[in-house]
């Protein structure tokens, strides 16, 4: 009888499932390749006029306050942001919910705002993190060469 | 998401309440169900290996984004489950979901602009939970970590109460 912990069977379920998640990737690639979307707000603009979407981007002038969303790499939308009472500056990451208008501007509705500083602090704090899930991780468990599995401390 | 400390943290707090009615949840599984709280953000990958790149290579439209998802997400603990040893892969697994599913469901308190949060039980739908969407934090607010760090230390000092005694008074 095959025991559960054989290495091959196991591998040959690990590659079943990464096929599965490269399914996924394809298929919401797919999805957001769909409109409305950046790219399509881009080519043909005036078709999405009226409508209300969420978009994030950088602030790339504040006056008139514009936004730069790049849905391509080298590509830019640019919309200029109109009723956005808020203080930012050139670089600032913004997402922004509001209504296409026209000559590519966005009436905001609702708008979010990541300041500098705090994304730095989320970064070291998420690394740290990390740091204790591993350390903690090899304290409790350990990699049993044998069979190529973890196994609990004190599991046998 | 609020920061990966936040996370993992909750999973913890939860957990360590669970594990005073049950000594099935020892230290080293809930350090388990922690490491699920992490799953979701695999998806950094994207960081490291950006879309658009993978894109070119295959010359079929590409996104990480299902890692944060529920399906991505429960396909990625599965994988992991098959790292541990047969004996503890069934409440491995257990433990990696119930850690991911806090982490998608906290994050779909974020503040975000919009009457709507995202759809978190992709591949089943496309569906992006508005009656989730209560706003409670920005992804890079201070607070959650800070409040979640309080509770957890709270709690972890409640727990090993008698060995920091004897640690710091001695044995009475």
């Amino acid at each position: 009888m095959v025991s559960r912990d054989d290495p091959r069977l196991r591998l040959l379920a690990i590659l079943l499932l990464l096929g599965l998640h490269l399914g996924m990737f394809l298929d919401y690639g797919q999805y957001l390749h769909g409109c409305p979307n950046p790219a399509c707000f881009a080519s043909d603009y005036d078709d999405y006029v009226g409508q209300s979407h969420r978009i994030g981007g950088t602030i790339i002038d504040t006056d008139p306050l514009t936004l730069g969303v790049e849905y391509a790499p080298g590509r830019t939308l640019d919309l200029t942001l109109l009723g956005m009472d808020a203080t930012v500056s050139e670089g600032d990451r913004v997402v922004v919910y509001g209504t296409l208008a026209p000559d590519r501007s966005m009436r905001v509705i609702d708008f979010i705002v990541h300041p500098a500083s705090n994304l730095r602090y989320m970064y070291s704090i998420s690394f740290f993190a990390l740091v204790i899930v591993v350390g903690l991780g090899l304290k409790f468990w350990r990699f049993d060469p044998d069979d190529l599995v973890f196994r609990r401390r004190g599991e046998y | 998401m609020p920061d990966l400390l936040t996370h993992v943290l909750f999973v913890y707090i939860v957990l360590q309440l669970a594990a005073w009615w049950t000594d099935w949840l020892t230290p080293g599984r809930i350090v388990v169900g922690m490491a699920g709280g992490t799953i979701p953000d695999v998806v950094k990958i994207k960081l490291l290996v950006p879309p658009n790149q993978v894109e070119a290579v295959l010359g079929l439209p590409f996104s990480w984004v299902p890692l944060h998802r529920l399906g991505g997400a429960v396909v990625t603990a599965v994988v992991l489950s098959l790292l541990v040893s047969a004996r503890e892969r069934r409440g491995a697994f257990v433990l990696l979901v119930a850690g991911l599913t806090t982490h998608l469901f906290i994050d779909a308190f974020l503040a975000s602009p919009g009457p709507y949060t995202y759809d978190i039980l992709y591949p089943l739908t496309h569906w992006k939970m508005s009656v989730l969407d209560y706003d409670l934090y920005l992804s890079s607010d201070y607070w959650p970590s800070l409040a979640s760090g309080v509770v957890a230390l709270t709690l972890l000092g409640i727990t090993y109460r008698d060995r920091l005694r004897s640690r710091w008074f001695g044995s009475v």
